[in-house]
């Protein structure tokens, strides 16, 4: 029998209105929503501060929404960078108690502690440590839960927030934590929580006591396998530090546009800018990808998107324009219904460190201009060479969440 | 209300290496702007940026009235305002 494991779940609170509340005293003990603009018709919640979540303020409303019952709220736009970089030196701190530490997303992680929680007075005494260590560098507050394996872990997270620390311990299941709504588990999204409701399993003592191969029948032998362990409060998966990690299965960018259009030229520039970017990240990790999938959003909030798997890889961004341009074309021409608000772009069937010297002088010489672009744009910052297709784009900085170097304005 | 100012400026900062580790640290201490010194009462937030291959290192600051964002950028040693809030 392996022996028990100390498992921390950190997770910031709020983490990006937190941020902009740090950065900016006037926003300190308000409502205030972090999306992509600051509240024109397309712009979503990306996050919101607990005073704006205390007046039923949630991530995904439209801002409109946001206002409407909460009409005092403060719309900031996101700054990507701000972000990124709190969130990398948090980590800093997190990987200075073990070098067991995983990045779960931006704002959270797992840290295995097994082996190092006594050099710092116990698995207590060392959140107690990491809270004061991110308050004092950041003004922000983090929920840690603690657990025997991540699921617990972060169900305990999940316990009290803002600012909590809650420990589950093997001993402490079911009874602690049985009145839990099954929603509040790691990986029941809304679609399982309904079908679990339908079998009468609503919080986590029904899970619990629901019977094994029942779970296997209705969700097949993985799922249903996984399901009952959950149940149980078990889960064997390691804490991966980032070597460890596997390779991405696909990479994509997005935008939300700042105002609703039906003018396809505009869409498609857009398209482009965002394959270009997608087609950097593919270069800039030695990916290629077969298939291409598009995504549009429109006014009424419906979304369509079509993929098309590709004999040959790719990572020139071009090539993966001119594939997003034929599912486009195929589906919307002389016909924009809807008007569009929302464009994506992503590649899939990922392979790394592929050599695929084209036969002809064209391709080749292709090849080399993409070397020389990206040398460019990694030395003076992203768009500064670009397509000239895109110059009419208005995808400025900190719009659409991007971070700061992301793109600059047009010219 | 923000308004985007994005101008050079003159800043009077102390660089340090703090806590004996050698970790440098940047504190602005006040800066010249349109001819009017302010003087920094708090430095509420830190990040850094990367434009292009050059390091930005940003400061929100407050003179106890205002909130301004100030950028210093290490290659070029230079400083600009980048907003008022």
């Amino acid at each position: 029998m392996p022996s028990p494991r100390t498992i921390l779940h950190v997770d910031m609170n709020s983490y990006f209105a937190s941020v902009e509340q740090a950065a900016n005293p006037k926003l300190r003990g308000k409502p205030i929503a972090v999306g992509g603009g600051t509240g024109g018709k397309t712009t979503i919640v990306a996050a919101c501060s607990y005073e704006a979540k205390a007046k039923g303020v949630k991530t995904g409303m439209g801002a409109w929404e946001a206002k409407k019952i909460c009409p005092e709220i403060i719309i900031v736009a996101g700054d990507m960078s701000k972000y990124i970089y709190t969130s990398s030196e948090i980590f800093k701190i997190l990987r200075n108690y073990t070098d067991l530490f995983e990045a779960f997303s931006i704002d959270e992680g797992f840290m295995d502690v097994t082996a190092t929680k006594e050099r710092f007075g116990g698995e207590i005494m060392l959140a107690k440590e990491i809270k004061q260590r991110i308050r004092e560098a950041f003004r922000l507050t983090c929920s840690i839960g603690i657990g025997p394996n991540k699921f617990l872990a972060k169900l305990a997270g999940e316990l009290k927030k803002p600012d909590g620390l809650v420990i589950l311990r093997s001993e402490d299941i079911p009874e602690k934590i049985k009145d839990v709504p099954v929603n509040k588990l790691c990986g029941v999204g809304r679609k399982l929580e309904k079908y679990l409701a339908a079998m009468g399993v609503r919080t986590f003592l029904e899970l619990h006591r629901y019977p094994r191969e029942k779970l296997i029948k209705r969700f097949g032998t993985v799922y249903g396998d996984h399901l009952w362990h959950m149940g149980q409060g078990l889960d064997n998966s390691p804490v991966m530090p980032y070597p460890q990690i596997e390779e991405s299965k696909s990479m994509g960018h997005s935008y939300t546009m700042p105002e609703y259009t039906s003018d396809i030229k505009e869409v498609k520039a857009y398209l482009l800018l965002l394959s270009e970017q997608v087609g950097k990240r593919l270069r800039s990790g030695n990916y290629s990808g077969n298939t291409v999938h598009l995504t549009l959003g429109f006014g009424n909030y419906n979304f369509w998107g079509k993929q098309k798997k590709l004999a040959e890889y790719l990572d020139d961004g071009y090539d993966i324009f001119k594939t997003a341009e034929f599912l486009f074309d195929k589906n919307f021409s002389g016909n924009t219904r809807d008007p569009f608000r929302f464009v994506g772009i992503s590649v899939s069937g990922l392979l790394r460190n592929i050599s695929q010297p084209g036969l002809f002088p064209e391709k080749q010489a292709a090849g080399k201009i993409l070397k020389a672009v990206d040398a460019i744009n990694d030395r003076y910052g992203e768009q500064t060479v670009k397509r000239a297709a895109t110059m009419n784009t208005i995808l400025h900085e900190k719009v659409g969440m991007a971070p700061k170097n992301f793109v600059k304005p047009s010219v | 209300m923000i308004m985007e100012i994005s101008e050079t400026i003159k800043v009077g900062a102390v660089f340090s290496a703090e806590g004996g580790k050698g970790i440098r640290k940047v504190h602005p201490k006040w800066f010249v702007w349109e001819g009017r010194k302010y003087t920094i009462k708090e430095v509420n937030y830190t990040w850094k940026e990367l434009q292009g291959s050059e390091d930005l290192y940003c400061f929100s600051v407050t003179d106890g009235a205002n909130n301004y964002e100030l950028s210093f950028n290490s290659k070029r040693v230079v400083w600009v305002l980048n907003k008022v809030f």
